[in-house]
């Protein structure tokens, strides 16, 4: 099974945002709206006055965003990547708030939330628009468990460097060469209280909803055995009860 | 009750549920599902190419059901690799913008606009050009000129050019006239070719690369992808420029010279060279007819003397003379601020004489860059092989101008903005006296409120046609989409035109691909550039003279020597005179005619994500990013005139005011002011909303065209 990551080189990075655009595009993100940013930094130590820190969704291995989530509608997948199922999302923010990165947002069309998923969703097996479209190939993705990929060569040979807010407990996958300006951020808000009241509830959800699945498959296997003739004279039973109900309405009319 | 509650009905319904109930509870089966479902027929990849800048860089439209998905740069392009730019992409937007306008309109007298048709506008526009031609016969075409360039293809270009030969009018301006015209005229005086003498892609193999205020970064940003190539393979790479951008990121070193210093920079280094006698004589005076003349038109441009006029260090200057003495393959590119300068011929000449004296134009690595490198001709000759040779001569802004405020013109083709002008209320009030302008475009902006008549165009990926971009060369796109409403290409209008003018004369061809089969057919430097070859390639590089034939790499001196009619260039000009003369740009507050009122100096420039003062600036997608009218100063000049960073002021100059918002940094160097070129009055969209800086741009001349950059300014605050 492949391990998707992203590899980013900040600094090469121009601050061009050519990559914001191209991801909003290829993803029909609305304008406003973004899955990738760079970050600016006044640096007295840059020659232009400014570092620059290209990012998106960090796929962290621990993701905040998924412990978050009351209906399990985000996960991280074998594959290194977390997803998100649009049909499973009540678009409760919860996991937009958990996320110390500020990966997330609530689609303003959708309602759900939204974040970089490598462009999977819009060019399945295609390469991401921001790493396509960047002209100092800042960006990499590739599969880390392929020795022939350029991720795994990039990462033999350079110092992996991984940006973890403060107080976070977040296993961020995404990884920066070398060297990246800020180093860190600024520490992670911690959970709010409605989110960690929700979750007690959302696992008494879960337990309803065990049990009502119980209930229902139960129904299902008395039902498969029950016999249908049965049934059918049910049905029957029914069925003239109500056409005598009828003759009595029309004769009530008449 | 209704026969859908029925037990049977249930247990159907339960089943389902289960089954869906398992789908979704595994995330792989889930995703099966789609994050976002597919819709509609098959997706296709089709080309196409960026109308911007110069780079022209190419790009696979995904295209479902005849509408484009997304744009990616294309892989196999090999001067962008696949790169793009914000400005690029932003054309997805634009064609679908809410604010396009796509139907003809004219203009009544009393300012409102009237709905006509396509045939309408044609027939309209004809009766003009016939009245005109009636009444003037061969003094017609001074009558009627037109302004480059078409948003659209070189086929484009072409059409228009030989509708205007129809009343015997040759007056197209070019789109480069304030942009990069001095460079141009002066490569071609000096070196015999009016653009860049190598490609970047020779880049890699200088020893050193001087960028002479070119902000590759910003201006080109697909291009940053070279400087890191030279970076990568050794080529020390110096930036001179005032300001701290982009660019600076990828440089070795930065020179910050006072803006409008750089001529005196580049005559230092000329003294400094012939003093430690770091050239080679004999080669010198291979390409420089008077070599003698060169020691003596130097001689006053002491050390200490550029010291006092740049304000460089001592250490900054001997250090990049002593590069530029010891490189032995060097490539200047020249930034296209040095054109804006009235003393831009100067800089440019000494620069190019620089690189003369030195043996850096002829051979590998060797040569001069600008941001016009190369575009391909044959155009002209193809107009003339229907409408036979031109003898009027031609016109420049200048003179246009003059004929217009004189009520000298009776129509204009305003296709490109008037507002890339210096003084453009002057030009706009100029406009304001032709009787009849048609203004091809695509949103109600400056240019249509001048205008009579408003044609719809359309965008690239909506006809066929080819583009033509830097190191000359020619990429083909194929019409991709339907344009909407009656916007129509171009070529298409001015066909349409010519045809009813002089059918006899006007070729009668149906779509861009013919006019490229003409030229294949009666150019002969298009030959080679044959239809199936600008398919399959990304791009062709022009000239070709023979099918098959392999693109011309690198220098243009493949002949060892000069091009120009004797094969070198003098320092003693017949028109131009010497370069002794060096004096400060019209207006600079350290000039001769400063203005102590206005005392900071004003330079403008472009913005990464805007292309200049149009399109760009109608799309959201770029105004993200956008500040608007920002006026840049350092921090010790904040402080002397007591501003804060976000302070409202008014950019005054000689000529008025725009009001702006300070942004306080270093970028800029204390006395200077930076404000960007785009920005439009006309825009809805708030981000890129304002005057434009041209409004407040004096018009000097410089003998050969109109420039502005380093005029005297100061900040009023609000």
């Amino acid at each position: 099974m492949a391990r998707y990551v992203m590899v980013i080189d900040s600094e090469k990075c121009m601050d061009c945002k050519a990559c914001i655009i191209a991801c909003q595009q290829r993803n029909q993100v609305p304008y406003g709206f973004y899955r990738n940013w760079v970050h600016e930094t006044d640096s007295k130590n840059s020659p232009c006055g400014f570092k620059f820190q290209p990012g998106a969704c960090m796929h962290c291995d621990d993701p905040s965003c998924v412990r978050a989530c009351p209906t399990g509608a985000t996960w991280k997948s074998k594959d290194g990547t977390v997803e998100i199922d649009r049909s499973r999302c009540i678009g409760c923010g919860s996991c937009i708030k958990a996320c110390p990165y500020h990966a997330r947002f609530r689609h303003p069309v959708t309602g759900t939330a939204d974040k970089c998923d490598y462009c999977h969703g819009s060019t399945p097996g295609q390469t991401p628009a921001c790493v396509a479209v960047c002209p100092m190939h800042c960006r990499i993705f590739g599969d880390a468990d392929d020795p022939s990929s350029e991720v795994s060569k990039v990462l033999a040979a350079r110092k992996a460097v991984h940006i973890v807010p403060l107080g976070s407990g977040a296993k961020p996958t995404l990884t920066y060469l070398d060297v990246t300006t800020p180093s860190e951020l600024p520490a992670a808000s911690t959970t709010s209280y409605p989110v960690e009241a929700i979750r007690p509830l959302s696992k008494g959800v879960t337990w309803v909803g065990g049990l009502v699945l119980a209930a229902l498959t139960g129904t299902f296997v008395r039902q498969l055995v029950k016999s249908s003739e049965k049934e059918d004279e049910e049905i029957a039973a029914e069925t003239k009860a109500a056409s005598s109900a009828e003759t009595h309405d029309k004769e009530d009319n008449a | 009750m209704p026969e859908g509650y029925s037990r049977r009905n249930f247990l159907k319904l339960s089943a389902a549920l289960l089954a869906g109930g398992a789908a979704i509870a595994s995330p792989d089966k889930a995703r099966a599902i789609g994050y976002v479902s597919p819709k509609g027929g098959a997706i296709t990849e089709v080309k196409g190419y960026c109308p911007f800048c110069q780079v022209r860089c190419t790009y696979k439209a995904r295209v479902q059901d005849g509408k484009i998905l997304s744009v990616t740069g294309d892989k196999d392009n090999h001067w962008t690799g696949g790169a793009m730019c914000p400005k690029g992409m932003s054309i997805l937007e634009l064609m679908n913008s809410p604010f396009r306008i796509t139907e003809p309109m004219y203009h009544e007298p009393d300012g409102s606009w009237r709905r006509i048709t396509y045939q309408e506008a044609v027939d309209m526009v004809v009766e003009r050009m016939k009245a005109v031609r009636d009444k003037y016969g061969a003094k017609a075409g001074n009558r009627v000129a037109l302004t480059m360039p078409l948003w659209d293809c070189l086929e484009s270009e072409i059409a228009a050019l030989m509708t205007l030969r129809t009343v015997g009018s040759v007056q197209a301006m070019p789109p480069g006239e304030t942009c990069v015209s001095t460079a141009s005229n002066m490569l071609g005086l000096m070196l015999g070719v009016n653009s860049g003498s190598t490609q970047v892609d020779d880049l890699p193999k200088a020893e050193t690369l001087v960028l002479w205020g070119a902000n590759v970064n910003d201006l080109y940003p697909p291009y940053t992808r070279w400087l890191k190539a030279a970076h990568d393979s050794g080529t020390k790479l110096i930036y001179v420029d005032p300001r701290r951008t982009r660019t600076s990121i990828w440089c070795d070193r930065q020179l910050r010279p006072q803006p409008g210093t750089d001529g005196v920079l580049a005559l230092g280094a000329i003294r400094y060279i012939l003093e430690k006698g770091a050239y080679d004589e004999e080669r010198a005076r291979f390409q420089i007819e008077d070599f003698e003349e060169l020691a003596p038109q130097t001689e006053k441009f002491t050390l200490d003397y550029v010291q006092s006029i740049t304000k460089l260090s001592r250490e900054e200057i001997t250090s990049f003379y002593d590069a530029l003495a010891a490189s032995r393959k060097t490539i200047i590119w020249l930034g296209g601020s040095l054109s804006r300068q009235t003393n831009g011929i100067i800089t440019a000449r000494s620069i190019i004489l620089l690189q003369a004296l030195r043996d850096n134009l002829i051979g590998e690595g060797k040569g001069m860059l600008t941001f016009q490198s190369g575009k391909p001709g044959g155009g002209e000759e193809l107009v003339e092989h229907y409408f036979g040779e031109n003898n009027t001569p031609k016109m420049n802004f200048r003179r246009l101008r003059m004929a217009m405020s004189k009520k000298n013109l009776d129509i204009l083709f305003l296709n490109s903005s008037y507002r890339r002008n210096p003084d453009a209320l002057g030009v706009r009030k100029a406009i304001q006296n032709v009787p009849f302008v048609v203004h091809m475009g695509f949103f109600l902006d400056e240019e249509s409120e001048v205008s009579t008549l408003f044609i719809p165009a359309t965008f690239g990926p909506e006809s066929q046609g080819c583009g033509y971009g830097n190191e000359n060369q020619v990429a083909w796109r194929e019409k991709i989409v339907q344009a909407p409403g009656s916007c129509v290409p171009a070529w298409q209008f001015y066909r349409d035109i010519g045809l009813k003018l002089d059918p006899e004369r006007y070729p009668n061809f149906k779509d861009p691909e013919e006019i490229c089969r003409m030229l294949q057919a009666e150019v002969p430097s298009w030959k080679g550039i044959t239809m199936e070859r600008m398919r399959k390639s990304s791009t062709v590089t022009w000239p070709l003279y023979a099918e098959g034939e392999e693109e011309r790499k690198g220098t243009v001196f493949t002949e060892g020597k000069l091009l120009t009619p004797t094969g070198k260039m003098v320092v003693m000009d017949r028109v131009f005179g010497g370069i002794d003369r060096w004096d400060y740009p019209k207006g600079h507050p350290a000039g001769k005619d400063g203005k102590k009122d206005f005392p900071l100096i004003l330079t403008q420039g472009k913005q990464l994500w805007h292309w200049q003062q149009t399109l760009t600036n109608f799309a959201r997608s770029m105004a993200q990013f956008s500040n608007g009218r920002f006026v840049q100063v350092n921090p010790a000049t904040a402080a002397e005139l007591g501003l804060k960073q976000g302070d409202r002021v008014m950019l005054e100059t000689t000529m008025g005011g725009i009001e702006g918002w300070v942004d306080i940094t270093e970028n800029v160097l204390p006395g200077a002011v930076f404000t960007p070129a785009n920005c439009c009055r006309t825009t809805p969209l708030k981000e890129n909303q304002s005057e434009s800086i041209c409004d407040i741009l004096p018009n000097y001349w410089d003998r050969i065209s109109a420039q502005h950059n380093c005029t005297g300014c100061r900040l009023r605050k609000i």
